[in-house]
C-alpha cells in the first residue's frame, strides 16, 4: 500500500513538470509580454516609452532571455519555495493568491479563499440535490420521476450560465430585492458576530453558487443513477431481496453503499472544480475569486501569476486523482497492483 | 525624439475600448429626441446638463458628510502614482495625492500644489511657486524636496515609470531655489511641456530609497499604504472587494465635503447598473441599451442626475502608407475611402445617436480644433470618381475594382475584444462594396493587435486614440514617429507612416510656440492639411452617459470631455444635504 502510494507520487513529478512546461510554452507563444500587453494599454503606451527604457525593463525582469532560461529560472524559484513576483500586481504571487488586502478579511478575502468558499457551496448544492434525484431515478428507471428529472436536468444543463446569472440578478437582486448579488460580504460585515458573518457570506454566495451548480446537476444525477442501477442488478442485491428486506433497506443498506465505490471517481472529478474559478460567474457577481484573477493574469501576460494558478490547478487535480486511487486501493484490494 | 504628453488622460486603452464596446453594445435603434419615445417635458436632455444641483439647495452652503460609492472594473494595480500606469489606479490615487498642476473642467491648467508658475519669454525656464503650509497626511510639511524626489524617482531607470518619462524628454534639469520654489529648465522651448506637471508628488521622507534601490521602489509599501497630501486618505483596501478613502481633515483647501469615498470592484457593467438601481452604487455608466430602459422611468429620473458628454477618445481607421500595400499611398484612394463610408449612419444606427463624426485628431470644440474643417459627407459617387481617377477600375466586371491585374481587396485589422468595432466594420464593408472595394475584417486579440500595429504589419486597422491634456499631435502624425527600430518595433505611434513635410514643420512650430493664439493657428492649419491627406479616416467620437444619485449636489461635468472626475476640483465640490443622507 505505502509502496504503491510512493510510486504514484514519484510518477506525478514528471507529469507536474510537463504541465508547467506546456503552460509556459503556450503563454510564451502568445504575442506580447507583460510590458507590451499591460503597459501599452496603460496611461502611457509602450510606444511612448523610450525604446531604451523598454529594453531595459525587459532586461530587468529577465524577459530578454531565451525561453528555456526563463523557464529554468522560474522552476528554480518554485523549488526554492516561492511563486515569484506578479507583474500586474507588483507583489509576491503567493500574496496575490493567498492574501487579502489591508482591510484584512483573512484567508476568505484572498482569491483562493473566495473561490473555495463559493465552489464549496456550489458543490454541496449540486451533490445535495442531484444525488437524491439520481437515487430516486434509479428506483424505477424509465418511470415518470426518472424521465421528468432527466428532462428537467438536461434543460438546466443546456442553459448558458451568464444568461441565468443575469436573470437571477434581475429577479432576486433587483426586482424582488431578496438576495445580494454583488461582492462577497456586506458593508457592515466587520461589525457582525461570527455566526452573522457566516450567514452574510452564505447569502452573498447563494446566487453565484446556484449558477455554478445547476449545470452540473445533470451529470451528477446521471452518474448516481447509473452507479446505483448497476449495483441493483448484482447478485447480492437479489440475495438481499430474497431475504425479504424492504426495498428501502435494499437500496440504502446494500445497493447505495456499494454504489459509493464508483462514486469515488465522481468525487475525484469534482474536487478540482473547487479551485477552478469561473470567469463569467465570478465577474458577474463581482466575486473576488481565482477565475477573475486568472483572466486578468492572461490578459496582462503576467507569467508568474498564470503559472502559479496553473500549478495550483495541476496540484489539486493530481492530488485528488491520487487520493481517489489510494481510496480505491484501500477499499478494493484488486486495484493494488504489485510490480 | 519628442513625445507628446498623453500620460494622464490616456486611459487604459484596452479597457476603454472594451468598456466603450460594452456600453454601446446593442444599439436598439432608439435615437435621441422626439423620435425615440416621448421625453418628459421637465426632464433636461442629458447632453445639455452641466451641473446637478437641486433648486432648493441653490445658494446653500455645502454641508460636510456623506459617502459616495462607485464601482471600479478592477482592483488598482498599485497606489504608487509614479509606478502606476493603469486608469483604475489613477482613479483612486488621484484623491490621495496631489499634482503640481491639474486641468480644470475647460482644459486649462490650474495650480494644485503649485500656487503659480511662469515661463520665461525665451521658453527655456519655468518657475513653480509651491503652496505653503501644505502637509502630508502624517503631518510632515510638503516642500520642494518632495517634488525633486518624485521627479528623480520617475527618471530613475530602475523604476518602472516608463510611461511618465517621455513627458519629461524635453526637461533639462529640475532644481529648487528654496523650499517652495522649483525651477525647471527645458532643452528647447516646448509648449506642450507644461502638461507634464500634472504630476502627482510623493513624500520624500517616507519613500526615499538609497542609490540603486529603484527596483525596490517599484514594489515598496507606498503602493499599498500610500500617504499623500490629497483630499482623502486610504482607510482600507480589501483586494478584489473595495477601497475606502476618508476625508483628510487637514487638506490645504479645507476638507472635502464628503466623508468617504468607497470604490467597489465590480467588473461587469450589467452588475453595476443593477447595483445602481438597488441603491448600492451612487453612480453608473449607462449604455445605449440601458438608457432607453430608464429614460421614461420616473423613479429613476427622480433620483438621478443624468449626464452625457463626448469622450476624449476618437476612433479611426489607419491606412498603412509604408508601401507594403499597393492601395493607400495614394491620397485620392484614402479620400475615396472616407467618402465611401457612412460614418453618420453608424453614429445614428449603431450608437443610437450617442456620438459624433470626427474630423481629425482633435477634440471637437476644443481651442485646438479648427471649426472650419467639416466632416467628409457620405458620398459614394465622389468616392467612385476618385478611385477611377487613381486608376482603380473594374476591368473584369466582377464588381471589384482592379488595376494592372490586382484586385482592390484589403484586410482591416481590429481588436476582437471591441465587439462594437466589428459591427461598425460590417457597415463599412457594405459601403465599400458599393464602390467596388473589398474589405475583409481580421479580428485579433488585443495583444496581437498591438504587436502587429507596433510593427506596422497591417494594411488597415481600426483603433482608438485618447486625446491628452495637450493637443500636440507629434506622436501621431509627425513623420519621425513613423519609422521602425532595428528590433522591428515602431518608433512612435505614427503606425501608418504618414509623412507630409508641411505638417512636420507646423508640428515643430507649434511645439515651440507659447502664445496660444499663434499656436492655435498652426494647429488649425495642421487640422486642415490632415483632413485633406486623410492618413486615417477619422470615424467618430462616442459619448458617455452617466447617472449619479441626485442627493449629491454640485455635481459638474466637464465640457472638455473630462467627465465628472478627471479634472480639478470636480468631486471636491460635491456635497450631500444632511436630510438626504440614507
Amino acid at each position: 500500500m505505502w509502496a504503491y502510494a510512493a510510486r504514484r507520487i514519484l510518477l506525478m513529478v514528471p507529469t507536474f513538470v510537463l504541465i508547467t512546461l506546456v503552460v509556459f510554452l503556450v503563454v510564451k507563444a502568445a504575442p506580447g509580454n507583460p510590458f507590451s500587453a499591460a503597459r501599452s494599454t496603460g496611461e502611457g503606451a509602450v510606444r511612448q516609452m523610450n525604446p531604451a527604457d523598454y529594453e531595459a525593463m525587459l532586461a530587468r525582469y529577465g524577459l530578454d532571455r531565451p525561453w528555456y532560461v526563463q523557464y529554468g529560472k522560474w522552476l528554480g524559484t518554485l523549488l526554492s519555495g516561492s511563486l515569484g513576483e506578479s507583474f500586474s500586481e507588483r507583489r509576491p504571487v503567493s500574496q496575490v493568491l493567498f492574501g487579502a488586502g489591508s482591510g484584512g478579511g483573512g484567508f476568505l478575502g484572498s482569491p483562493l479563499g473566495a473561490t473555495l468558499c463559493l465552489n464549496g457551496l456550489a458543490l454541496l448544492l449540486m451533490a445535495g440535490l442531484a444525488v437524491p434525484v439520481g437515487l430516486r431515478s434509479a428506483l424505477r428507471p424509465g418511470g415518470v420521476f426518472d424521465r421528468a428529472a432527466s428532462g428537467v436536468l438536461y434543460i438546466l444543463y443546456s442553459l448558458p450560465n451568464f444568461w441565468i446569472a443575469v436573470l437571477l440578478i434581475l429577479l432576486f437582486g433587483v426586482k424582488w430585492d431578496l438576495l445580494p448579488f454583488m461582492g462577497m460580504r456586506s458593508d457592515g460585515y466587520d461589525s457582525l458576530g461570527p455566526a452573522a458573518r457566516v450567514l452574510d457570506v452564505l447569502r452573498h454566495a447563494l446566487l453565484p453558487a446556484v449558477c455554478l451548480a445547476y449545470g452540473g446537476m445533470a451529470f451528477v444525477a446521471r452518474f448516481t443513477r447509473g452507479a446505483v442501477l448497476e449495483t441493483l442488478s448484482r447478485d447480492f442485491v437479489r440475495v438481499a431481496r430474497a431475504k425479504g428486506l424492504s426495498e428501502r433497506q435494499v437500496l440504502f443498506r446494500h445497493a447505495f453503499r456499494n454504489a459509493l465505490l464508483p462514486m469515488l471517481t465522481l468525487g475525484g472529478l469534482l474536487v478540482p472544480a473547487l479551485v477552478s474559478g469561473s470567469v463569467i460567474v465570478e465577474s458577474l457577481f463581482a466575486w473576488p475569486g481565482l477565475g477573475q484573477m486568472y483572466m486578468k493574469a492572461v490578459f496582462t501576460r503576467d507569467y508568474p501569476l498564470i503559472l502559479a494558478e496553473s500549478v495550483l490547478g495541476a496540484a489539486v487535480v493530481l492530488a485528488s486523482t491520487l487520493a481517489v486511487d489510494l481510496a480505491y486501493s484501500a477499499a478494493d484490494p484488486r486495484v493494488r497492483r504489485e510490480p | 525624439m519628442r513625445t507628446s504628453l498623453r500620460y494622464r488622460h490616456t486611459p487604459f486603452l484596452a479597457a476603454a475600448l472594451l468598456v466603450f464596446a460594452a456600453c454601446s453594445g446593442g444599439g436598439g435603434g432608439e435615437g435621441k429626441g422626439p423620435a425615440g419615445g416621448t421625453p418628459r417635458p421637465e426632464a433636461e436632455a442629458p447632453s445639455a446638463r452641466t451641473i446637478g444641483l437641486l433648486p432648493e439647495y441653490q445658494g446653500r452652503a455645502p454641508e460636510p458628510g456623506g459617502t459616495f460609492t462607485r464601482a471600479l472594473p478592477a482592483d488598482p494595480v498599485t497606489l504608487n502614482p509614479v509606478v502606476a500606469s493603469d486608469q483604475v489606479s489613477f482613479l483612486v490615487y488621484k484623491w490621495i495625492f496631489d499634482p503640481l498642476l491639474d486641468m480644470n473642467e475647460a482644459m486649462e491648467p490650474v495650480g494644485v500644489l503649485a500656487e503659480s508658475w511662469e515661463t520665461t519669454p525665451d521658453g527655456k525656464t519655468t518657475t513653480f511657486r509651491l503652496r505653503r503650509g501644505v502637509r502630508w497626511q502624517d503631518g510632515k510639511p510638503f516642500t520642494a524636496d518632495d517634488v525633486l524626489f518624485t521627479y528623480e524617482a520617475a527618471m530613475d531607470p530602475d523604476v518602472d515609470a516608463v510611461n511618465k518619462r517621455p513627458a519629461f524628454t524635453e526637461v533639462e534639469s529640475v532644481n529648487k531655489t528654496d523650499d517652495h520654489t522649483v525651477v525647471v529648465r527645458w532643452k528647447s522651448p516646448y509648449a506642450p511641456g507644461l502638461a507634464a506637471w500634472v504630476f502627482y508628488v510623493m513624500p520624500k521622507h517616507l519613500c526615499a530609497y538609497p542609490k540603486g534601490g529603484g527596483k525596490a521602489f517599484n514594489t515598496s509599501p507606498a503602493g499599498a499604504s500610500p500617504v499623500g497630501t490629497g483630499p482623502f486618505r486610504l482607510k482600507e483596501w480589501r483586494r478584489g472587494e473595495r477601497v475606502v478613502l476618508e476625508a483628510n481633515e487637514s487638506y490645504f483647501r479645507g476638507r472635502p465635503h464628503l466623508d468617504r469615498l468607497v470604490f467597489k470592484i465590480v467588473p461587469q457593467s450589467q452588475t453595476q447598473f443593477a447595483a445602481y438601481q438597488t441603491g448600492q452604487l451612487d453612480m453608473a455608466a449607462l449604455s445605449t441599451e440601458q438608457w432607453p430602459q430608464v429614460r421614461n422611468d420616473p423613479a429613476f429620473l427622480g433620483s438621478s442626475w443624468v449626464f452625457e458628454y463626448t469622450s476624449r477618445q476618437f476612433f479611426y481607421i489607419g491606412w498603412n502608407m509604408d508601401g507594403s500595400n499597393p492601395f493607400f499611398r495614394d491620397g485620392r484612394v484614402r479620400r475615396a475611402m472616407t467618402f465611401a463610408m457612412n460614418r453618420q449612419g453608424v453614429v445614428d444606427k449603431i450608437l443610437a445617436g450617442h456620438g459624433s463624426v470626427a474630423t481629425g485628431p482633435f477634440y471637437p470644440g476644443g481651442w485646438e480644433s479648427n471649426p472650419a474643417v467639416k466632416p467628409y459627407p457620405y458620398d459614394p459617387q465622389r468616392a467612385a470618381a476618385l478611385l477611377d481617377e487613381a486608376g482603380w477600375k473594374d476591368s473584369d466586371g466582377d464588381g471589384i475594382r482592379d488595376r494592372s491585374g490586382l484586385r482592390f481587396a484589403f484586410e482591416c485589422l481590429v481588436p476582437a475584444e471591441a465587439e462594437m468595432f466589428s459591427r461598425w466594420l460590417e457597415v463599412f464593408q457594405q459601403d465599400l462594396r458599393r464602390v467596388g472595394v473589398e474589405m475583409s475584417v481580421r479580428r485579433v486579440e488585443w495583444g496581437v493587435f498591438l504587436d502587429r500595429t507596433h510593427r506596422h504589419n497591417f494594411q488597415a486597422c481600426l483603433s482608438g486614440w485618447n486625446l491628452g491634456d495637450d493637443p500636440d499631435p507629434h506622436q501621431f502624425l509627425h513623420s519621425s514617429q513613423g519609422g521602425l527600430l532595428p528590433s522591428g518595433q515602431g518608433i512612435g505611434q505614427n503606425d501608418v507612416s504618414y509623412s507630409n513635410p508641411e505638417v512636420d514643420r507646423l508640428i515643430e512650430l507649434q511645439q515651440g510656440t507659447f502664445d496660444r493664439e499663434e499656436r492655435r493657428k498652426a494647429l488649425w492649419r495642421i487640422h486642415e492639411l490632415v483632413a485633406e491627406d486623410q492618413p486615417h479616416t477619422y470615424l467618430l467620437l462616442g459619448s458617455q452617459m452617466v447617472a449619479v444619485r441626485n442627493r449629491f449636489q454640485n455635481v459638474r461635468v466637464s465640457r472638455a470631455g473630462y467627465g465628472l472626475f478627471t479634472w480639478y476640483p470636480s468631486l471636491l465640490e460635491w456635497w450631500v444635504p444632511a436630510e438626504k443622507r440614507p
